[in-house]
């Protein structure tokens, strides 16, 4: 009869935490500015990572999907890393234009590479998140910020 | 909450279910390892469930800040990059220590 109850308890906990999730923001698709999609994609990834860390950690966490949100990690982090120096790209030939130097090419062709960068860091944090998914880790804060089409000067 | 998010954490709330509809069932199982069973169950539950959170509360900051970046115009200050650049390494480090 005891052990009625803790399936009662439970389910009631369980339905709570249900329940309570709302869904989160897409700061991807917030941003408005080339500069700022660079930022948002960092962003979301290092939010993920975090939340990876987290499960990565925990002790209850399978070795195997610790092994492969470590690996994930590994691969996509050289490629997150470069976001601020390509962002920054796009800032200067911008800053270039309004100050009477520079041309439209030149921000042209920060934006592609910034574009470039935002398709595969996209695919390497979508592996990452997959990874983390794997420990059933519930929300996956990037899931829905990867979804991005091409960005425009 | 996504579509893929939502079917994960009613999977989770299934799994839990499952588990302790097995245990209640088994008269084998003590109630010593039925109730270290729950126990660790909960503990992951609880333990998932706060860092949701955690990252669900992040992301709002994330996209309040990128509302304030936009509406100022101009590059991405500095020190917001630094900022990212330290919890990086700092994520970074505990998932390799992990």
């Amino acid at each position: 009869m005891k052990n009625i109850y803790n399936v009662l308890a439970l389910i009631g906990f369980a339905l709570v935490l249900a329940g309570c999730q709302t869904a989160p923001p897409n700061p991807v698709a917030t941003a408005e500015r080339p500069e700022t999609v660079g930022l948002a994609l960092y962003g979301s990834f290092v939010i993920a990572e975090e939340f990876g860390a987290g499960v990565a950690e925990d002790a209850n966490t399978p070795p195997e999907v610790k092994a492969a949100i470590k690996a994930a990690d590994v691969a996509v982090s050289p490629v997150a890393e470069q976001a601020q120096p390509i962002v920054k790209e796009v800032e200067k030939a911008r800053a270039d234009i309004t100050a009477g130097g520079g041309s439209k090419n030149l921000l042209d062709t920060a934006v592609k590479k910034l574009n470039d960068w935002v398709t595969q860091a996209a695919g390497l944090i979508k592996n990452f998140t997959d990874a983390v998914r794997k420990a059933r880790a519930g929300p996956s804060p990037t899931s829905t910020s990867t979804a991005t089409g091409d960005i425009h000067t | 909450m996504n579509e893929q998010t939502k079917s994960d954490t009613f999977q989770l709330v299934l799994n839990v279910l499952a588990t302790l509809a097995a245990v209640v069932v088994n008269p084998a199982l003590g109630l010593t390892v039925a109730g270290a069973r729950i126990a660790k169950i909960i503990q992951l539950i609880t333990t998932l469930a706060n860092q949701g959170s955690e990252a669900n509360a992040a992301l709002i900051d994330l996209n309040d800040q990128l509302k304030g970046l936009d509406r100022a115009g101009g590059p991405i200050p500095q020190e917001v990059w630094d900022d990212w650049d330290a919890r990086h390494e700092a994520a970074k480090a505990r998932i390799a220590a992990a």
